[in-house]
This record gives C-alpha cells, structure tokens and sequence, in this order.
C-alpha cells in the first residue's frame, strides 16, 4: 500500500490525575482497513478512541490522524473523521430525516449530495418507512442504525466506532455490519471498539487490550496461531465427568461444553495435550477462536483455583412454575402467555432481542410486577400475593450490577445482609462464604466504583446469595467482562446449580447458552422455543452448533408463521 | 418494622452522605457562605442612596437643607446641577436616586416663615427603594421645617409621638434576613436532599435491587427520610456560628428551637420525597425542587413583607411551611418567644407537614 497511513500511534497513553488508564499503545491503520479494538470494560478503549477521534489529548506518546498530529490540529481531525460513541449520541426528540439533515447542516454536506446520500443510506439501513419517526420512538438496533448513517453522510475516510453492537441484537448487528461493509467497500478505514469476538474475527486487524496495555496486535489468523496448540477439544458421552476432570487440573484456563459430545478446553502450557484420563475419546487440538486468543493472552501467571463443583443431580422440586403468564403495559403486551418449569439445580438461559420480553419476564418472576394474567409461583410463594416471602427466598443480579458504588465492597455486602435479615453473629460467616462462593478476593479494599467490571460483577453476584436463596436470576450479568471472567462467573453459577439452586440467566453472548441446561428463545413477548439446545438443533434440523444460527433459525420461522398467518 | 434492615439504611445513607466531599461542601457553603452573603446583600436596608441637587437659592438654609438630607447614611450628595437637563439625565441613566430642586428665595421665605416648596423627584423604577426615599425626604423636610418654623417657640398644643423600637432597635434588615436565610437554607437542603438521593437510587439501578430484598417500603422511606433531617439539623449548626457573627442575638433556647425545626424539616422532606416519586433524572428532580421552592419562598415574607401582599396570596401563605418557619425563628432569636408564644405556628407546620408526609408516602407506597 502506498497511500500514507490513515493513524499512526506511537506508545499513546492517557492519565487521568494519577491514574493511568492506558499506555504503551503503538499501532497503525491503512486506509480501507477495518481495525478491531477488543478488551472487557475497563480496559481503555474507550479511551483509546475518544484520543483518535481527537476529543480527548493523549498525556503520552504522539498520534497523527490522516495525516494530522491530534494534539497539534484536534479541528482539523474532529472535522474529518466520524466518531459514534457508545450508547445513543442523537437527538430523541427529531425524526430520523431531521436527524440526518442537521448531521449533514453541521459537517457542510451540499445539498445535492445530501438527498442522494441521505437515499442510499436510508435503504441500506432498512430505516425508509421510519424517515418521520421519532429517534427516541425507534428500537436501540434502529437507533444504532441510524447513528451510523449520521456518521456517514459527510463521507469520513475514518469511521471511529466504540462499541457500535452494544445491546443490538443479533439481527440488527448483522445489518449494520452490512452497512459497514459497504463503507469500506468505499474505501473507508473503520476502527471500532467491540467485546464481541466474531466481530473481532472478521476484522483485518486487531488489538487486544485489559487494564489499559496491549496484550496482543495482529491480523486474526496471526492471532489465533499464537494460541494453536493451547486450546483442545474433548469428545465425550459424559461432558459432567469430563468437566469435573478438567476442573481438577491446574493448566486449564477454561472450558465451554460446546454440544452434548464435546467440550473444548484452552491451556495455559502450550502443545500439552491435559491429562483427563483414558476415559474420553477424540483429544484433539482445534483451531482456537478470538475468544481462545484473549483467553490465553490473559492468562494470569498462577492457577486461579476454580470452584469445584459436584456432578449435579437433577432434581424433582419445581422452583419456579409460570403458568399462561401475560403481561400489558396498555396496549403493549411485553410478555405474551409464557409457561415454564424450573427445577432445582437447573440452569436456564433466556435469549432473544431487545423488548423480547426477557427483563419483563424475570421483574414478574421476582415479585416486582404482578403479571396481567396468568401465575407464577417462586420457591412456592405466588409472586403477585406473597411477593415478600418471594423476594427472601431469590437473589437478582441486574444487567448493570445495581451495587452502591460510593462504598465499600465490605459495606455493600453488609448491607444487603442488613437488608436480607442475616443474624448480627452470622453476619461475618456469611459474607465469607458468599465472597468465596462468588470469587470475590476477601481483601477487597477501596469503593466500588474503582473496582473493575469483572470484580463488581462477583461483588454483586455474592451480594445475592447472602441469604442462601433457593433462586438466582441473572439478567445479562456478564455484559462488558472478558472471556476469563466470564468462565469463571459461569463455574461459580455451575456450583451454585450444583447446590439445589434454579437460576435463570437473561444474555446476549450466545456462545454463553451452552452453559445452560435448557435454553428459552423469547421474541416479541413470546416464548418461540423451549429446551435443551441438542433439542433445538435438532428441531430446527441443524447439525453443525452455532447458537447464533438456533436463534436465528427461530426468529425466521416464527417470523415466516406471523407472515403466513 | 425490622430494626436490623432499617439500621442498614440508615447507615449505608449516612456513609454516602457524609462521604461526598462536594455535597459537604455544598452543604457547608449554602448553611454558611451563602448565609452571610445573602443576609449582607439581601438585607433591605435603604443605604448610601445618590442624591442630586439643584439649588437656585445657594443660601444658607438651603445649604442646611442639604446637610440635612444627607447627614444619615440613607442619601450621599452624588452630584450639585444648574440645569433641568443635566439633573434629569442622571435620573435616567441611573447615576441619581432622588432629585432635590431648591427655588430661588427659599432661605428668605423660611426666615420670615412663609410658606414655600421644595421639588422633589425620585426615580421609581424600584418602588421599594423610591418609597423608603420618598419618605425619608419627607420626613427630613418636615423635621427641617419644625425646626426653622417653630423652633423658636415652644410647642404649646399638638401630639407628639413617643416611638420605640423593640427587638431590632435599630431598624436593621440584617437581623431578620440572617434568620430568613437560615430558615430557607435548611428548607432548601431538607428538599433537595432526600430528592436527589431517592432518584439517584432509580438511575443506579439500585432502588430495584433494594426491591428485590425484604426491605418493606416504610422501612425505605424512613431509610431515606430520616438522614436528610438529621444532617440539615446538623449543618445549622455552623450557621447559627454565622449568625452569631452578624450580631444576631440568640435570645430562645436553643431545644426549642431544633424541636420546631424538626417539625418544619417535615414538610421540606415531604417535598422532596414527592418530587423524587414524580421524576426520574437528578436533572429533572432539581428543577422541579426549585420551582415548588420558588412560590413557598415568595409567600414567606422574606421577600416582601406579607402585610404588603393582595389579601388572597395573605392567606395563601399561612400554607406557606417557611412563613411559619421564618416566624418561629425571627420569634426565637429576636424576641426569645417560647412554646408559649409559637405554638399556633408549630400547630400550623404540623397540619401542614402531616398531610404532605402522608401525601408523598402514599404516592411512595403505590410506586412500591
């Protein structure tokens, strides 16, 4: 390529006070480059962009943008590229035109070209029909949607994106990836900020960061052979006893059951096969993924003891039990006639796009809505009549790990145990064996807002079963957390499972639903699938497992039903 | 009612209270600075007004007459002028306050005691301040009159008054502003406080964990009403020290006086947990916390004097909670009153604080 550098980053770093969020960052784009940008929250990317995008002074290094120092020319850079921040940057109360109209007023778009472009973008992001809808009236894929258009329409040579597929389901992320395929198409570098490693995946390059410093810079498959040779599969009839197996051996880093037969393992030690014993057939190295690399990269330097967890005896007690639950906020039906059935011990995982129904559903199972028809009994308690004896016997844990961030760790965990009626005496056992339980380091000092996401995540996870609840609902606890946490996370709600606790977890990384036992797919209010992901494969005739291809496969024949009907 | 659970909240409130350097700090600056500052530049005293001058007699009587005027503190001579245009110009442009015009012939005509006049013309655009400088010229010209007419002889019939100030005897603005203020400070913070702390709650995410526990909602609710009462009482604390310093006297005790203003405090956290139940944002919340301050303030008396006011907006503000607050501590302070004395305004906070409480509860209690 002989065209100069579109940024050229040289040991770029930020300090806020003291702090130092990020450093050591050298790295260059050329131009028509997709440019991946992927760590847990917390790990400065963020940052990272907001000092591309020439919006926020780097306090080290030097960084040029097209061609321009951003400490020396910030204006110059801020006019040329386009930069969406996380979460939504337009204007609610203007229509989707007006919105487009006044991005392209503010960047000095021509008016001819305006209509031409502002048509072309329009369609590509299926957005026509809503051109005189609200933007706040719009879904949060839409709304993304239409932010990128924003973004585009001054034609930027640089596209700067953080997390652009945050809290877009799986649909809308597929076509706004297309409308950045098309940019690019263009000739436009794009450089994005994403936890979602198959977004990682297709990029032509990529930069791992955790806890503000490069792990690892290179192209996908360059990546992904820095960790052949760390990550295996185990083939299995039994994939309890295999995990039990891999549980005990300190150079696993984490495993995921990727269907009834296989689980797949990544090492810390690479080219050492691990030594499960005679009893499982087909150990065999695989091609490691995105999600294997980060792994690997970020392997501590001593064996984090995982919690072992018992092989789990399913259960016959019913923990929770909806019958024909419906739910309307006027004329909105936000949950639409679910059944279900949970045992204890048992896992289920709820998926579908945002305004499923999923936050809705799991605010009725936890006694804080009454449902419009239908009942639901939790631990035995009917969630509209005795909603206090339901809220004692489950813990919740919030998408946004609801934790009182200007105190302590210790003082949160008092507080709830306050707050569930733990005895004075065992105030002090409890909150031992729920940190232990949740993986919560005992030493924790310091307020929650400085922790990492990763921590509080466990912070709020032993806040919730302070009281030994019979229930855990979890709704998306694991949004913004690395791949290694993530693992952790879901061995300790295993072990919790394994305890005679019935746990329903809400998500949005579908590679996640194999931790489950069985698995919901709720779309529009309605449960559109329920059962053991083998079962849904096997429904929808698939054979090769990609829970993204289940959900997706679901939505099309449902959707298929409603166009037919 | 758990006691263990409500302790919880109470101290999980009081950590996060205490353990916010800005809000200290606001708080801290609203019960102190802000105290002195309004009190020093609220206060309604007419000072320091400018004078202007036209003297076409330039007699002695006439110099006397000007002295007069602005031997007190309330006028300063700002400028001597010979022409109408001149003087009216600075009329308009501000630089004068009043306009004093001497006739020619004045001096002679008060020596041989005939009748004359003196053309006066104050600026009205203030009308607070144009009355007080009204009078007090009036008042001047008239002493000035008796003095030149018939001070020679002695006053053989007529009524004079024998006027005595009690509990201010210098007739400053200053004592009764520093106890306005202090009242409308605690008010304020008991409002805005328990609001921004309960919808702080709703934007975390945390009001829903917390309901998610056994927690019952009167437990909340007093978790989140007791603390604001407790750190308002608190910071008038440093406040009364303010006012000590402006030479306010501190003539009640002191029980009494944080008694009732517990009793006042009721209706500011009423307030301000009804607005936390209506809004969802802190922006939002401070907003609507200001303007259902704003009519409670200017019903209060401290801005104008409710004398002053139309007859119905008189009985609106016996609703008013900072009236009865205001009340009960300019009585505490400046004429040492007691319960005996202030009950019917404690009886007054009660029948207003009662149903607001109850109000905001409900609304509290239905949103559960």
């Amino acid at each position: 390529m002989s065209a100069s550098p579109v940024i050229e980053a040289e040991g770029v770093g930020r300090r806020f006070g003291a702090r130092t969020v990020l450093q050591d960052v050298s790295f260059r784009v050329e131009p028509g480059e997709v440019f991946a940008i992927v760590g847990p929250d917390g790990a400065g990317k963020t940052t990272l962009l907001q000092m591309l995008a020439a919006i926020l002074r780097p306090s080290l290094g030097s960084c040029r943008v097209l061609g321009e120092d951003v400490r020396k020319r910030p204006d110059r850079v801020q006019a040329r590229v386009g930069y969406m921040s996380q979460g939504f940057s337009l204007y609610d109360r203007l229509t989707v035109a007006e919105n487009i109209a006044f991005a392209a007023g503010i960047r000095d778009v021509p008016k001819e070209a305006l209509v031409a472009r502002k048509a072309k973008l329009v369609a590509m992001a299926g957005l026509e029909r809503f051109q005189d809808r609200r933007e706040g009236a719009l879904s949060g894929g839409m709304r993304k949607k239409l932010a990128l258009c924003a973004n585009l329409i001054h034609e930027p040579p640089l596209l700067i994106l953080d997390e652009p597929s945050l809290g877009v389901d799986p649909l809308s992320r597929r076509e706004l990836w297309r409308i950045l395929e098309a940019a690019r198409a263009e000739g436009r570098s794009i450089v994005f900020a994403t936890s979602y490693m198959d977004e990682a995946d297709a990029s032509d390059r990529v930069l791992l960061l955790r806890d503000g410093r490069p792990l690892a810079l290179g192209t996908p498959s360059d990546l992904r052979k820095t960790a052949r040779a760390h990550v295996y599969s185990v083939g299995t009839d039994a994939p309890e006893l295999a995990e039990a197996a891999l549980t005990r051996l300190p150079d696993v880093l984490s495993f995921q059951r990727r269907s009834a037969g296989e689980v797949r393992v990544q090492l810390r030690t690479a080219g050492v096969p691990p030594d499960i014993g005679p009893d499982f057939r087909d150990l065999k190295p695989v091609e490691p993924t995105m999600e294997d690399v980060f792994t690997v990269a970020s392997a501590p330097a001593e064996p984090i003891a995982v919690s072992q967890t018992a092989v789990r005896s399913p259960s016959q007690e019913i923990l929770i039990a909806a019958e024909h639950v419906t739910q309307r906020f006027g004329d909105f039906v936000a949950v639409d006639d679910v059944s279900l059935r949970i045992a204890a011990g048992e896992v289920l995982g709820l998926l579908g796009p945002n305004g499923a129904g999923k936050t809705t559903l799991i605010r009725i199972l936890c006694g804080l809505l009454a449902p419009s028809e239908g009942r639901a009994a939790v631990a035995g308690y009917d969630v509209a009549r005795q909603s206090e004896k339901v809220r004692s016997s489950i813990g919740y844990v919030s998408q946004k790990f609801s934790l009182f961030t200007d105190l302590t760790a210790e003082e949160n965990l008092i507080f709830f145990a306050r707050a569930y009626g733990v005895p004075s005496p065992e105030m002090k056992t409890r909150i031992a064996w729920a940190c232990e339980h949740a993986g919560v380091p005992p030493s924790e000092a310091g307020l929650v807002r400085n922790l990492s996401s990763a921590v509080r995540q466990r912070l709020a996870l032993a806040c919730a079963i302070l009281h030994r609840p019979k229930v855990l609902f979890l709704d998306e606890p694991t949004s913004g957390v690395d791949p290694l946490s993530r693992f952790r996370f879901w061995r300790m709600i295993a072990g919790l499972a394994a305890d005679g606790v019935a746990v329903i977890v809400s998500t949005h990384y579908l590679e996640e639903a194999t931790y489950c036992d069985r698995l919901g797919l709720m779309m529009d209010g309605r449960m559109i699938a329920l059962g053991t992901l083998q079962a849904l494969m096997a429904d929808l005739g698939l054979t090769d497992l990609r829970v993204e291809d289940v959900f997706l496969g679901f939505i099309a024949r449902e959707r298929g039903q409603a166009a037919a009907a | 009612m758990n006691p263990g659970r409500l302790f919880g909240l109470l101290g999980k409130e009081f950590a996060q209270m205490l353990r916010d350097p800005v809000v200290l700090f606001l708080i801290l600056w609203l019960t102190t600075v802000e105290v002195a500052m309004c009190t020093l530049a609220v206060g309604m005293d007419v000072k320091n007004l400018k004078l202007g001058l036209m003297d076409h007699d330039r007699s002695a009587a006439s110099r006397a007459l000007s002295k007069a005027l602005t031997s007190a503190d309330t006028f300063v001579l700002a400028g001597v002028f010979t022409s109408e245009a001149q003087a009216e110009a600075g009329l308009k442009k501000g630089k004068l306050d009043a306009l004093v015009e001497i006739p020619p012939g004045f001096g002679a005509r008060v020596a041989s005691g005939r009748k004359t006049s003196v053309g006066v013309v104050v600026d009205g655009s203030n009308a607070d301040v144009a009355s007080r400088a009204r009078a007090y010229i009036i008042e001047m010209t008239a002493r000035f009159a008796q003095e030149r007419v018939m001070g020679a002889m002695p006053m053989k019939a007529g009524v004079q008054p024998a006027v005595r100030v009690w509990y201010n005897p210098n007739l400053t603005n200053t004592r009764f502003e520093a106890l306005a203020m202090l009242a409308q400070a605690g008010f304020m913070l008991a409002v805005i406080l328990p609001a921004a702390g309960m919808v702080r709650e709703k934007q975390n995410g945390t009001l829903e964990q917390i309901r998610v526990t056994p927690i019952r909602a009167h437990e909340l609710f007093l978790g989140k009403v007791l603390p604001p009462v407790t750190v308002t009482l608190g910071s008038l604390l440093p406040s009364l020290l303010v006012i000590r310093l402006l030479h306010v006297p501190m003539n009640g005790s002191v029980t009494t006086f944080l008694g009732l203003e517990a009793l006042f405090l009721l209706s500011a956290v009423s307030i301000g947990m009804f607005v936390a139940t209506i809004t969802s944002t802190l922006q939002q919340a401070l907003l609507t916390s200001f303007f259902s301050l704003f009519p409670l303030l200017f019903l209060s008396g401290s801005v104008s004097p409710i004398e002053s006011m139309p007859r119905w907006l008189q009985i609106a503000s016996e609703a008013s909670p900072l009236r009865h607050g205001i009340e009960i501590t300019a009585g505490l302070f400046l004429k040492g009153a007691g319960m005996g004395e202030l009950w019917p305004h404690a009886v007054a906070l009660a029948a207003i604080g009662a149903p607001l409480f109850a109000t905001s509860w409900l609304l509290f209690r239905r949103q559960w």
